[in-house]
């Protein structure tokens, strides 16, 4: 077992506990992963103050859905990201804030990959991901790339990226129509 | 599949997995966003769809930059979960207006299938608190309006729901079992119209009979096409705004 195994078992083992109403345990899920959904979440609000409140409303929920991860289904780290994202985008729309940080983009989130040992997903689904987006064509890869990373809609992205609906809609449904067909081949 | 959306460049209804993919990355808005949002919670392939999507593109989460959060956030987790751990033991009460009318029948019935909860309708119907050999009809009386059931068991047939809703004496009626909650959790009931958003009606209980009236509002959404679902959210909102958790139950309003 590499150390980036052992956390990822322990990550699992940790929300198990949290399931069974364990705060400590709740506390391992919380410093293994925070700082990195505090990154996700961030990103979307570009609040610092509304991105912390976001987190802490995250690991309350984590608290009370524990019972319904499954180790089988879903990986730790996937499964986090997913209600981190969710409840970012959700603060987001509720506040109506959106069209004001569409102007200031961020730069672009950069496409190397994040050291083995500080991974907690699965490397080789991790890999397997990137290999299927490089594959896309550009436009494709920066429209899902860029609704993943900032929390856009169809028309907030047609905006950032100067294009009309239409085709930004085009782009996003070919690639990940291509995505889901490289993924499911291997 | 005629009743997905139109793409906008005219180049026909988006296929289902693709809009599962444009609803876990979260791009969509408007009509399109409502109707995956119907799906999700009425139709199973298109939840297990929209989880195959999440599982793989929240794997890009490891690219974002780690930021330490401030000390703050976790003491306010943690006050957070102290005061609804105080809470415990404390019942929150269902909102069950006073009933009006005939007592309602036992839908328990209903549960065992459609040709018996409809005879039971039926027999409802015929059977108000006044003998039936009596009286001629009561001229006032409005003629009965639809009468809508759903019977709805989860695959392992742990939660079941059967409900019965009466559209002209705008009355809802429930049988529940199996549902187990969360911490400051509750079982939420939801209707999901026909190319709508889903529509809170209120905390049901865990288990047994519930029965209350209907806004005029309720009313108008609960209709044959339309379908109901369950989903546990937190016990102490106020109101439900749209689902917070995976759906647990969901199946249509037939008529009879």
């Amino acid at each position: 077992m590499t150390s980036a195994d052992e956390k990822r078992a322990g990550l699992v083992s940790a929300l198990e506990n949290v399931a069974g109403g364990n705060r400590a345990a709740l506390r391992e899920v919380y410093d293994m992963t925070s700082a990195k959904l505090l990154g996700v979440i961030l990103r979307i609000m570009r609040d610092r103050d509304h991105a912390e409140d976001v987190l802490q409303e995250v690991y309350v929920k984590v608290w009370r859905r524990a019972a319904r991860f499954d180790a089988s289904k879903a990986s730790p780290i996937t499964w986090l990201c997913t209600i981190a994202r969710n409840t970012a985008i959700d603060a987001l729309r509720r506040s109506g804030k959106h069209g004001e940080a569409v102007g200031d983009s961020l730069p672009e989130v950069e496409d190397e990959a994040p050291l083995a040992e500080d991974m907690l997903c699965d490397a080789e689904d991790h890999d397997r991901l990137v290999r299927c987006l490089e594959a896309l064509e550009q436009d494709q890869r920066r429209s899902i790339r860029m609704s993943f990373y900032d929390g856009l809609t169809h028309s907030q992205l047609a905006d950032r990226m100067s294009v009309p609906l239409g085709t930004l809609k085009s782009w996003i449904r070919r690639g990940l129509s291509s995505l889901k067909g490289c993924l499911a081949g291997g | 599949m005629a009743d997905t959306p139109e793409d906008m460049n005219g180049e026909g209804p988006v296929d289902r997995d693709i809009l599962a993919g444009e609803y876990a990355l979260g791009v969509l808005e408007g009509a399109e966003l409502r109707e995956a949002q119907r799906l999700n919670l009425s139709d199973p392939t298109f939840a297990a769809q929209v989880k195959w999507w999440n599982n793989r593109l929240n794997l890009l989460a490891e690219h974002a930059e780690a930021i330490e959060p401030s000390p703050g956030v976790w003491r306010a987790v943690e006050a957070k979960l102290s005061s609804e751990v105080s809470e415990i033991g404390q019942v929150t009460p269902l909102e069950q207006p006073p009933r009006r009318g005939p007592a309602p029948w036992s839908i328990a019935t209903a549960l065992l299938g459609g040709g018996l909860a409809a005879a039971a309708l039926a027999l409802y119907l015929n059977t108000p608190t006044t003998p039936v050999t009596t009286a001629p009809p009561i001229v006032e009386a409005p003629e009965p309006g639809p009468q809508l059931v759903a019977q709805i068991a989860s695959e392992d047939d742990a939660l079941r729901l059967a409900g019965v809703i009466d559209s002209a004496a705008e009355r809802l009626s429930l049988n529940v079992s199996g549902f187990a909650p969360g911490e400051g959790q509750t079982p939420v009931l939801w209707v999901v119209p026909e190319g709508g958003a889903p529509t809170s009606l209120g905390r049901i209980p865990e288990d047994g009979s519930f029965a209350r009236d209907l806004t005029p509002g309720e009313s108008a959404l609960l209709a044959e096409g339309a379908a109901l679902a369950v989903t546990y959210e937190d016990a102490a909102a106020p109101s439900y705004d749209a689902p917070t958790t995976p759906i647990l139950l969901a199946g249509p309003l037939t008529e009879v």
